[in-house]
């Protein structure tokens, strides 16, 4: 390992780096520019139509394949993933590599069920998830505990986009200046224009800035992966400092930290945390936002071939990890924090306009997910609690203005819970997310399918599921950690480890398949369907009348 | 879309293409053992991780193949139900003027 003494400098934050630092704002003030421009992109000529909610949360139910490949990448390929997802292999070794295998499922998966989502949702004009569930199985209480669910799992989704931007403005030694007041202020400058462009140009706001995101990335990735490999001699090289890194025993506790390759004990909790996470991402408002928005039913399967670049990215992405241990970085030089990895790598690898350039990309990274994350929270809120609990004949106009408030407040929430308690429990409420939000799985995708199961079997099972999950992960506790330590758990009578969401899942079927035998044999009502079979293979709808044209031969 | 349901039911070689397009990178991904190796090495990439990114690769042309059989699978359908009866026609002719508003959109 080659000791680099300066990269060590940039993390200890003795002094603010100044070419970095202006790289950074100039891109943030040209995307926020953007972002305020956004409101009048591709706008609906007509008045009362530029007043729903289909207009400011789904951006007019109007992207083509172009738009909406940018906008489920940046769904995809978040500013914590960016952070996270390599810090995992720092820290772990293969293990963290799973979240290649996860977006890998992710396509098939998406291949296969989001077609038919996108048609019933577009007969019916629904907005999001929770409105599917409701019309499918004819029940406000399965609909509203889906609401809940999606929004209760994106809250700290949100807040980790900050966790990310603090560790950006740490590396920049914005972030360590001492007093806490001037250390948290850039953040809520830059939270403070994010939270004004998604107010007034809705999912337009993401989807036109998540250009600049994604070629600010690209640049980025490709750069640091043929770049950083050549300063610190090679693939190889990096390979062998990570797995001699890996395999040196941990002095409190004389185990190794992970390895180059799964350990027998690692291959289930790997192949669940694939498995679990890709179930999981569609089912997190956020995701399917960016394809109820698409135009026409083919876009979203034209595009998840095209999609699979994000996810080659990201295996590159999760190796910047390994750099930054043949870098020399332990995690004590990191602040102990090996969510700085990233960013330090960086700043230490790159001459500095270019690191500004690398970490404006994490930045701006943040911003797009962030904002489609709340305009999906507030969607949520409106549709499925305000308008179905609230205010029944609340107008369409009235259902935006309540959205773009939701919207603020799903926002500053997650930025006073950044700032009120530590980057750790917004990490650990994001890990209790990824158990709740798959507990959903059942009534959506199930119900795409089939209206077998009972609207409150799918209920108790989704109960059964969230409080097995949440209890199981809230008892995980580590050295550092009393609770939440882990999101691997053992299965219960076995000495098998795997992803809690998963385990949680089966409980979920379980208790939805007995409850179902019971609810069916005591014929309890089981609710109107007002979707109809052949709404889920629905084309798009035409403003112009259909002329009859005789097939071509 | 009357009559959307109807088809969907019925087997045919391009949907089990597309289902094997579908099916294959799950199970490649699942089965972990098949890949936990060291050897052999890449470019000094160790097996597990030049495998995996591979695998995103083919996962990515499985994805075409698998639109492309579902997209000629489709219109065949349309074609044999245009062929049943002139109502169904209309249903040709909203397939593509939507397809043709996303080229539209593709190129902007």
């Amino acid at each position: 390992m080659s000791p680099h003494t300066p990269l060590a400098a940039g993390s200890t934050g003795t002094g603010v780096h100044g070419v970095e630092l202006t790289v950074v704002i100039v891109l943030f003030v040209l995307v926020a520019g953007l972002g305020f421009q956004a409101a009048r992109w591709r706008r609906s000529g007509d008045a009362a139509a530029g007043k729903s909610l289909h207009e400011w949360g789904l951006g007019g139910r109007s992207f083509g394949g172009f738009i909406t490949w940018f906008l489920i990448g940046g769904d995809l390929y978040t500013a914590y993933t960016f952070i996270a997802v390599p810090a995992s292999l720092f820290a772990t070794g293969a293990l963290g590599f799973f979240a290649v295998g996860y977006t890998i499922l992710v396509w098939p998966l998406v291949f296969v069920f989001l077609p038919r989502l996108w048609s019933v949702s577009r007969k019916h004009g629904y907005v999001t998830p929770a409105d599917f569930v409701k019309g499918r199985h004819g029940s406000r209480g399965l609909s509203l505990a889906i609401a809940i669910t999606g929004i209760v799992a994106t809250m700290p989704y949100i807040a980790l986009q900050l966790v990310g931007i603090q560790s950006v403005l740490y590396v920049m030694g914005v972030g360590s200046s001492g007093s806490s007041w001037a250390q948290d202020l850039p953040l809520f400058i830059a939270f403070l224009i994010l939270a004004a462009f998604t107010y007034t140009s809705g999912l337009r706001a993401p989807a036109m800035i998540a250009f600049v995101k994604d070629l600010l990335i690209y640049v980025t990735i490709l750069v640091a992966v043929i770049y950083i490999p050549m300063r610190l001699g090679g693939w190889t090289h990096i390979f062998s400092a990570a797995g001699t890194r890996l395999s040196t025993p941990n002095p409190t506790t004389h185990l190794p930290a992970g390895s180059l390759l799964l350990s027998h004990a690692n291959t289930m909790p790997f192949a669940t945390l694939a498995i679990g996470s890709a179930m999981a991402l569609f089912m997190y408002p956020h995701a399917q936002i960016g394809v109820l928005s698409t135009k026409a039913r083919s876009t979203v399967r034209r595009n998840v071939s095209a999609l699979t670049v994000y996810s080659l990215m990201l295996g590159f992405v999760a190796l910047l990890g390994y750099m930054a241990i043949a870098a020399g970085f332990t995690t004590k030089s990191l602040g102990n924090n090996a969510q700085h990895a990233v960013p330090a790598l960086f700043d230490a690898m790159f001459p500095s306009w270019f690191a500004g350039i690398a970490l404006s990309a994490i930045v701006i990274g943040a911003l797009v997910p962030a904002a489609i994350m709340s305009i999906a929270a507030a969607n949520l809120f409106t549709r499925n609690v305000y308008v179905d609990f609230i205010k029944p004949d609340a107008t369409p106009h009235q259902q935006t203005t309540v959205s773009q408030w939701v919207s603020l407040l799903v926002k500053f929430g997650a930025l006073a819970f950044v700032l009120g308690l530590d980057a750790t429990s917004a990490i650990n409420f994001q890990l209790l997310g990824g158990v709740l939000i798959l507990q959903t799985f059942p009534a959506i995708v199930g119900g795409l399918y089939t209206r077998y199961f009972h609207r409150w079997a799918l209920l108790a099972g989704w109960a059964g599921g969230i409080g097995y999950g949440a209890v199981v992960a809230w008892q995980q506790s580590s050295a550092t950690q009393h609770h939440f330590a882990s999101q691997v758990a053992l299965i219960p009578w076995t000495h098998q480890k795997a992803y809690i969401a998963v385990t949680a899942l089966v409980v979920n079927l379980v208790v939805l398949v007995v409850a179902n035998f019971v609810l069916k044999a005591v014929k309890a009502p089981p609710g109107v369907d007002s979707t109809s079979a052949a709404d889920y293979d629905h084309e798009a709808e035409h403003a112009e009348p259909l002329s009859v044209i005789a097939p071509a031969a | 879309m009357s009559g959307g349901s109807t088809p969907y039911k019925m087997i045919s070689p391009l949907r089990l293409v597309a289902t094997f397009c579908v099916l294959a990178p799950m199970v490649a991904v699942i089965a972990v053992p098949t890949y936990n190796s060291a050897t052999p090495e890449l470019g000094g990439f160790p097996f597990y991780y030049w495998y995996q990114l591979l695998l995103v690769v083919l996962t990515g042309v499985l994805m075409v193949a698998a639109f492309w059989a579902i997209r000629i699978d489709e219109g065949r359908r349309r074609q044999a139900r245009a062929a049943d009866g002139p109502s169904a026609a209309g249903t040709l002719a909203l397939d593509q003027s939507a397809d043709d508003g996303d080229t539209r959109e593709g190129g902007a």
